[in-house]
């Protein structure tokens, strides 16, 4: 079942007084499916938050349609179903972390057990027990994050809607963050996951979208985007002896800490290696099968875009 | 978003809201509760400029009288040309706040007593009803107040010694029920001064009667009792008067038996 | 009702625990009190000066209070982007605006009754009586405070804060001198003149007649017919104001 369905979806900002709009969306049209964790993606200004305030109604579309699980964005019901994390959120600073997510649940349907309940299930999933009673305006950038995916959690949403939710945080809180939203991916949520950091896109998303200055790129698995990879790269632990027999089979490789790197070998040759190391009782470390970046294809695909237009 | 419905609604609701203000408006500028001397009497301000337009701004009114009643007070303590200043600065208070009673009180007393013995001989006589103007202006704004009416009773029946125009004003201060025995004792002695004997024990009974203790009452009871015929006794009062009158330069008056007992 | 409810009882914690709201409600009692040494200055007329200095700290302060609040509920929302995790809960805008609405009048209320009392206790030491008409007027005054709030939150869903802010002065200096536009219409010669003088008295809210002042100050009677006019008059116009607001904010693009 599709619970996003993006139609032809058109915003232009124009001057309060009139005069020459912005394209910030040019017809876009996506689908997103139930389960699938999708990345939103592209260089600043290319319509990532306009399309996410579009699908919140924060914004409203000069032309096109976006449902959600078949209803209107604006419908109560569907708010009912949805999370929402903002980029480098603020929050009321003369709450405690308790007390925000206590007046988050306020809006849904939750006996005072049950609120309670969720808001402790969710400061331990944050990692928030400890500073459940700090005033917000103490918290740090990575506190805030974690309490603003707590946030979007509070009512259980099959939709999440994540903006740049490592954003500006260190690599012990990115990958906190991280692990959490594979918590949820493996809990079948529905990710809308804008950001941009592609190797965090490319470690935790189902589905890309590429968007440049409006218009959908490119859409679909990694599978589908990043070209099949042709090369591998192998590390092997060998003798001098078998080393020269695989650079008289054509193989260069740089040893590195004992051990044998072999960069760029066909994709077809990996077993002659494989057999070649087994025979002169060497080690197989690993075998990397390299596959274009999602930061390259990005870069590639923008670049042939600006191309064009020119 | 908003339903269009909705906001249809919102649109009739703000309009209905806003046409229903001009007959409240118009309701309550009808009601009792509405004062308009004081829009009125700012509208006329024609001293103290600054002070009016801080009275229309933002409902400075009342602290810009009590500004210039402030001022007033510095310039009585002034004294000389400061007595003088004093007047516009007056006259705008009352402007401003018609309900301001001491302000009434002090212009009218300032120009009958201060002003007119500062003036010149020619211009005495127009201090002196000037205060009695500013009496009378006071208590058309004022009508239910009886301090206004004391002191322009006070003003005839003192500073002109003519008792025949203070005693229907003693007689209306004397018909509020806060004013003090004091003006029922002015009525009664006005009374004795125009040798209305019989008024005057009349009021003095009424002033016993209405309150229990009243020495100054019974004494006069007790005498008018002794000397309610003795002729003698009132010519000498009479000539006492016109000593008083000659003292402050007032020309003196006919006996009251043979003079007219109503005057204008 | 239940989203309203929320937004409203949050609005009145951050309110009452910002700085500017406590400085504000202390510098009106602060000035309130200095009333004192004022009034040694006026002779014989005491207890009038105080009365007066304090109704109109009441109102003055008030009016900051009403302005602040209102500028400093939808702006910052939406500057800070707290207003975003909001939308994306089961809450419609016009809730949303009520809410902080309501939280805003809770406020006033709150700093006019503080305020108010502070004066009756005043009075109260110079006479030894308590003047409990003072709240009346202070009641009436609230009425104009609330208008004034409503006009500037919906003023400020499409302008800048300062913008905002000024119209709210400029409203109040304007309302003020409505009794003087209605007696220029009175006395109008020109029909013209007169229809558009009553005009702009319709356009902007007679805000003295919400001001009992000197009522309190000179012993003037108020009947209570006059009381029960001038607070619906004072709810019309917040209808209007307050409907304004809530189709701007529904149509405001965050």
């Amino acid at each position: 079942m599709a619970v996003v369905e993006i139609e032809e979806l058109t915003k232009v900002y124009r001057p309060f007084l009139g005069g020459v709009g912005v394209l910030a969306l040019d017809k876009l049209s996506l689908t997103i499916e139930q389960g699938q964790t999708f990345g939103l993606v592209g260089p600043n200004g290319s319509g990532k938050t306009t399309t996410i305030k579009l699908l919140l109604g924060l914004l409203y579309p000069n032309r096109g349609k976006c449902r959600l699980f078949g209803r209107k964005v604006f419908d109560m019901q569907v708010k009912d179903r949805i999370g929402f994390m903002p980029e480098a959120p603020y929050f009321y600073d003369h709450l405690t972390g308790e007390q925000l997510l206590n007046y988050y649940a306020s809006f849904f349907k939750m006996s005072k057990t049950q609120r309670r309940e969720r808001v402790d299930e969710l400061l331990s999933m944050v990692g928030m027990q400890e500073r459940r009673k700090m005033l917000l305006r103490h918290y740090s950038r990575g506190m805030l994050q974690r309490i603003g995916l707590a946030q979007a959690m509070i009512n259980d949403p099959e939709l999440l809607i994540l903006d740049e939710p490592t954003s500006g945080l260190d690599p012990i809180g990115s990958y906190q963050i991280r692990n959490l939203i594979l918590e949820l991916k493996h809990l079948h949520k529905t990710i809308i996951l804008s950001s941009h950091l592609l190797g965090e896109v490319e470690h935790l998303c189902d589905q890309v979208g590429l968007l440049h200055r409006g218009k959908l790129l490119a859409c679909g698995t990694l599978g589908e985007l990043l070209p099949e990879a042709k090369q591998a790269h192998i590390c092997v632990q060998v003798s001098e002896a078998a080393q020269h027999e695989l650079e008289a089979m054509g193989f260069q490789g740089e040893r590195v800490d004992g051990l044998l790197q072999l960069a760029a070998v066909p994709v077809d040759q990996i077993g002659p290696v494989v057999d070649l190391v087994r025979k002169s009782g060497g080690e197989l470390y690993e075998i990397h099968r390299q596959r274009q970046s999602l930061e390259d294809f990005f870069v590639q695909t923008v670049r042939q875009k600006e191309v064009a237009s020119e | 978003m908003i339903e269009p419905n909705t906001r249809k609604l919102l649109i009739v609701i703000a309009l209905l809201a806003w046409i229903a203000s001009y007959p409240l408006l118009q309701a309550i500028y009808r009601n009792p509760g509405y004062h308009a001397e004081y829009t009125e009497a700012v509208m006329d301000v024609r001293a103290g400029g600054t002070e009016a337009i801080m009275a229309m701004l933002g409902g400075f009114r009342s602290i810009a009288a009590n500004m210039l009643w402030l001022k007033s007070d510095q310039y009585w303590h002034q004294g000389g040309a400061g007595w003088w200043r004093m007047l516009p600065v007056l006259r705008t208070i009352t402007r401003l706040d018609p309900h301001f009673i001491n302000a009434w009180d002090t212009l009218g007393w300032h120009c009958a007593y201060n002003l007119q013995s500062d003036a010149i001989p020619e211009d005495k006589p127009k201090w002196i009803q000037a205060g009695v103007d500013a009496f009378q202006d006071g208590i058309r704004a004022n009508p239910n107040r009886y301090e206004l009416y004391a002191s322009l009773a006070w003003l005839y029946h003192d500073r002109l010694k003519d008792y025949h125009q203070a005693i229907p004003v003693w007689q209306q201060v004397v018909g509020f029920k806060d004013a003090p025995l004091a003006s029922a004792h002015m009525l009664a002695h006005a009374y004795e001064r125009t040798w209305q004997i019989d008024k005057a024990v009349a009021v003095w009974k009424a002033c016993l009667a209405k309150h229990k203790y009243d020495p100054v009452a019974e004494s006069a009871i007790e005498w008018w009792a002794k000397h309610r015929n003795d002729k003698a006794y009132l010519i000498s009062l009479w000539q006492r008067e016109n000593k008083l009158r000659h003292g402050v330069g007032l020309p003196p008056i006919p006996r009251p038996d043979q003079a007219p007992a109503a005057r204008k | 009702m239940r989203a309203t409810k929320s937004i409203c009882l949050n609005m009145v914690g951050e309110a009452l625990s910002r700085l500017i709201f406590q400085l504000i409600l202390v510098f009106g009692i602060a000035f309130m009190i200095a009333g004192f040494c004022f009034t040694y200055l006026a002779p014989g007329e005491e207890v009038k000066m105080l009365k007066d200095l304090g109704l109109t700290v009441v109102a003055i302060f008030g009016l900051l209070l009403a302005i602040y609040l209102a500028v400093s509920t939808i702006g910052p929302e939406v500057e800070r982007r707290t207003i975003y995790c909001l939308m994306a809960k089961p809450v419609k805008r016009h809730w949303f605006y009520l809410g902080k609405f309501l939280g805003s009048m809770a406020i006033l209320a709150i700093s006019c009754l503080i305020m108010g009392l502070v004066l009756v206790f005043a009075l109260y030491l110079k006479e030894q009586a308590w003047n409990w008409a003072l709240l009346g007027a202070v009641s009436l005054t609230y009425i104009a405070l609330v208008v004034v709030n409503a006009l500037v939150m919906a003023i400020s869903t499409f302008a800048s804060p300062m913008l905002a802010t000024v119209a709210g002065f400029t409203f109040w200096g304007l309302g003020y001198t409505q009794s003087y536009v209605h007696q220029l219409a009175t006395h109008a010669d020109n029909p013209t003149s007169r229809v558009m003088l009553e005009i702009m008295g319709v356009l902007i809210p007679d805000l003295q007649r919400f001001d009992l002042r000197e009522a309190v100050v000179d012993l003037i009677h108020v009947p209570p017919s006059y009381v029960y006019l001038v607070t619906a008059y004072g709810l019309a116009y917040l209808v209007v104001m307050l409907a304004i607001g809530i189709i701007a904010f529904n149509q405001k693009q965050m």
